[in-house]
């Protein structure tokens, strides 16, 4: 999960239960609160003068009469109330629906809003009122514990009317019609202001939420910054160091992340010297064994040209062997040189028709010890390839040279070059046996590797047409093994776009 | 150009034991050598008296390169065969740009270098020349006529031009479709299997001298001038 979905996750997860507790603890207070202002307009209300009416009117107090109202009364009531002498019961009545419409407590109270009933009951919790509701259990239970006030209703559901009964001061004295006060209001404007609570804090928690995706939107900037500053850096293999911004924990990852690549780089950097000197070392020693193996080679033809029978044979074999060895040779240099080199090969213009009769002309005189006859058939133009002209030639050279190697006595080698609509063919064919289909399939499918220098016994074959399948890659030229039609041994056809 | 003058090759080598064995078999195949050891030996020689240069481009002193330059720098036209020890592409690739024919990478055999050595000293006879020889069979190029020893045969303008394009390379095979695309006429012959047609009428031509016109493999023809 990314860090920013992260932390909004994490502030909601964290703001709900601190929404809900608040609520919660809100509506703990607002409710004893609610039975606080309550209790103290049941008392107001009785020492006002609601006993005394209580104990006239048991059967339908709470509606007083018109004088007896006491002081702050609502301005609801108005003036059609007033009114001297007992109250008609239709008079009554319409008072008592007022009061329930609200506003019938003393001002000090009217924050609470909603209309309060009250209604009395006498100490065997009946009331002389025939309008009064039953107590509910909850009220009886408590009351006849003991209890001062006791209160029920409106704690989650706040629709559900909030009621208290209070156990008056005279509770004991016989017959009392207003032992027990209830008082009960419907509604909650308290709610209301629980709304708005819950609004406010909503409103917190979000401009908090919003706050910490702010400030977080720097720090992902750079962390994002670092890990694409990161990825160039290997790109380079750790040339160039990260930059670093201010001083805290981003910076010290980028420092890490320097200190790391600098490691990687020093590591590198002893390797390619490593490799270096062991390419120039393979390069230098390849070239001091050229020279006293041309004398050699020399050495051995003229002794072949004055010898005859198990001489002339033994020379053969000798001959045989050291050009074996210089086409190794030439292979380790040839390798050497595709290791160093990854990037595409050189692109000058070479001749192939030139490069087949030096190649023909390189391993004619070691096919000739060998009874072998070595031919090139080649156009009479110049064919112009672009290449790395020691490469192909290489190549070449190898595929003939395995050609000679595997023909018998008297065998024969073509060497065949054709160009048309701007591509060439270079076969390579011999009479010999051949090699059969899966040892083709394996020697085109094998990548030429370093390796293969040391695996290969000096009487393989794998390590030159890997090398020439290697070249010919490099090159974007096709090598394909097959056999000969015209001669049925091998055939190797190395084609490619002309230059 | 005297025939005695292509016979002449100066060799620069400053290593002993292959000079020495470079001129033994150079001088058995009939040429006659002349040997230098040192770079300004050779800037102080005349090139044009000889048929072909052999330069060894590792040379103590003035190298081969610049031996190679001060030469071309003489319009001095003598092919040049650079032997190197070096496989680095760049260095033929320079030799070759300073005006070398040809180049030959150590190790090497007497027999490759006598190869190269004549078929770099025929060439030009064969491109300059009036008249072209292959043992007894002179072609000559502007009266378009083969000779047979001292006797004249008539030729067709494709027999004659197949003739000469084989007589170009002589023991080397030239590929059948390069023939057939630039020696037959397209409009009449076509291409392929009249190219046989007209190699057997000329084979005819050539009576007893037939054996020097080859086949090879199905794939090209060749004129062995030794046959």
């Amino acid at each position: 999960m990314r860090l920013r979905p992260r932390l909004a996750l994490t502030a909601l997860l964290a703001g709900i239960p601190l929404i809900a507790g608040s609520v919660w603890a809100r509506s703990a207070i607002e409710r004893s609160n609610a039975v606080d202002g309550l209790t103290r307009l049941v008392l107001q209300r009785m020492l006002d003068g609601g006993r005394d009416e209580c104990s006239r009117w048991p059967e339908s107090w709470p509606i007083p009469s018109g004088p007896g109202m006491g002081p702050g009364m609502g301005p609801g009531m108005g003036p059609g109330m007033g009114g001297e002498g007992m109250p008609t019961w239709e008079e009554r009545q319409t008072r008592m629906q007022a009061m329930l419409r609200g506003g019938g407590g003393p001002r000090a109270f009217s924050h609470l809003g909603p209309p309060v009933e009250f209604f009395a009951y006498s100490a065997d919790l009946t009331s002389r009122n025939r309008l009064a509701p039953a107590l509910h259990e909850d009220l009886r239970t408590g009351l006849l514990d003991g209890r001062k006030v006791v209160s029920r209703g409106r704690s989650n559901d706040s629709d559900s009317p909030l009621e208290i009964a209070v156990r008056m001061d005279w509770f004991d004295e016989p017959e009392s019609p207003s032992a027990i006060v209830l008082a009960r209001q419907v509604g909650a404007s308290e709610f209301g202001l629980a709304r708005e609570f819950l609004w406010g804090v909503t409103a917190l928690v979000s401009v908090m939420l919003l706050t910490l995706l702010l400030s977080a939107g720097p720090v992902v900037g750079r962390a994002r910054r670092l890990t694409r500053n990161v990825r160039r850096s290997a790109t380079d293999q750790y040339a160039t160091s990260i930059p670093v911004e201010g001083s805290d924990e981003i910076s010290e990852l980028a420092l890490a992340f320097n200190a790391a690549g600098a490691q990687c780089r020093a590591h590198t950097d002893l390797l390619e010297q490593r490799e270096r000197s062991l390419r120039e070392f393979v390069e230098g020693t390849t070239h001091d064994v050229m020279l006293p193996l041309t004398v050699l080679q020399g050495h051995l033809t003229s002794l072949a040209k004055t010898s005859s029978g198990e001489q002339a044979a033994t020379l053969r074999d000798a001959i045989e062997e050291a050009h074996y060895m210089t086409s190794l040779i030439q292979n380790l240099a040839t390798t050497a040189k595709l290791e160093a080199e990854d990037a595409p090969p050189r692109r000058d213009p070479v001749d192939l028709v030139a490069l087949c009769e030096r190649v023909v002309a390189r391993h004619m005189p070691v096919g000739r010890e060998k009874g072998v006859r070595v031919e090139p058939v080649l156009p009479g133009d110049p064919v112009v390839v672009r290449g790395d002209e020691t490469l192909l030639e290489q190549a070449v050279s190898n595929l003939v040279h395995n050609a000679v190697r595997y023909v018998d006595r008297d065998g024969r080698v073509l060497v065949v070059l054709s160009a048309e609509s701007g591509r060439f063919s270079l076969r390579v064919l011999d009479d010999g046996p051949g090699i059969s289909p899966d040892q083709i399939g394996h020697l085109t499918e094998r990548r030429w590797r370093a390796d293969d220098v040391r695996a290969r016994h000096p009487s393989g074959s794998g390590l030159g047409l890997a090398i020439a399948k290697e070249v010919a890659l490099r090159h974007t030229m096709e090598l394909t093994l097959g056999t000969a039609p015209e001669l049925g041994g091998l055939e190797a056809d190395l084609q490619g776009a002309l230059g | 150009m005297t025939p005695d003058k292509l016979k002449t090759i100066l060799l620069v080598e400053d290593d002993d034991k292959l000079g020495r064995q470079v001129r033994s078999h150079l001088t058995e195949a009939g040429f006659e050598v002349d040997w230098l050891r040192h770079g300004h030996d050779a800037l102080a020689a005349d090139p044009s008296q000889y048929g072909l240069i052999v330069l060894d481009l590792m040379l103590p002193g003035t190298g081969g390169m610049d031996v190679l330059k001060h030469y071309r720098g003489q319009r001095c036209d003598v092919p040049v065969l650079v032997l190197s020890a070096k496989t680095d592409a760049a260095i033929k690739v320079r030799a070759l740009d300073l005006g070398a024919d040809d180049y030959m990478t150590k190790p090497f055999w007497p027999g490759e270098l006598v190869a190269r050595v004549n078929a770099r000293l025929r060439r030009p006879l064969a491109n300059a020349g009036d008249s072209i020889e292959i043992g007894r069979l002179r072609l000559d190029q502007s009266a378009r006529r083969l000779f047979v020893g001292e006797e004249s045969v008539d030729l067709t303008r494709v027999e004659f031009d197949l003739l000469l394009a084989l007589a170009r390379r002589p023991g080397v095979a030239v590929e059948r479709g390069w023939l057939a695309e630039h020696v037959l006429d397209p409009e009449r012959d076509g291409t392929g299997r009249t190219l046989d047609v007209h190699v057997s009428r000329l084979r005819r031509k050539l009576g007893d001298r037939a054996v020097c016109l080859q086949t090879v493999w199905g794939v090209g023809y060749r004129l062995e001038p030794d046959a």
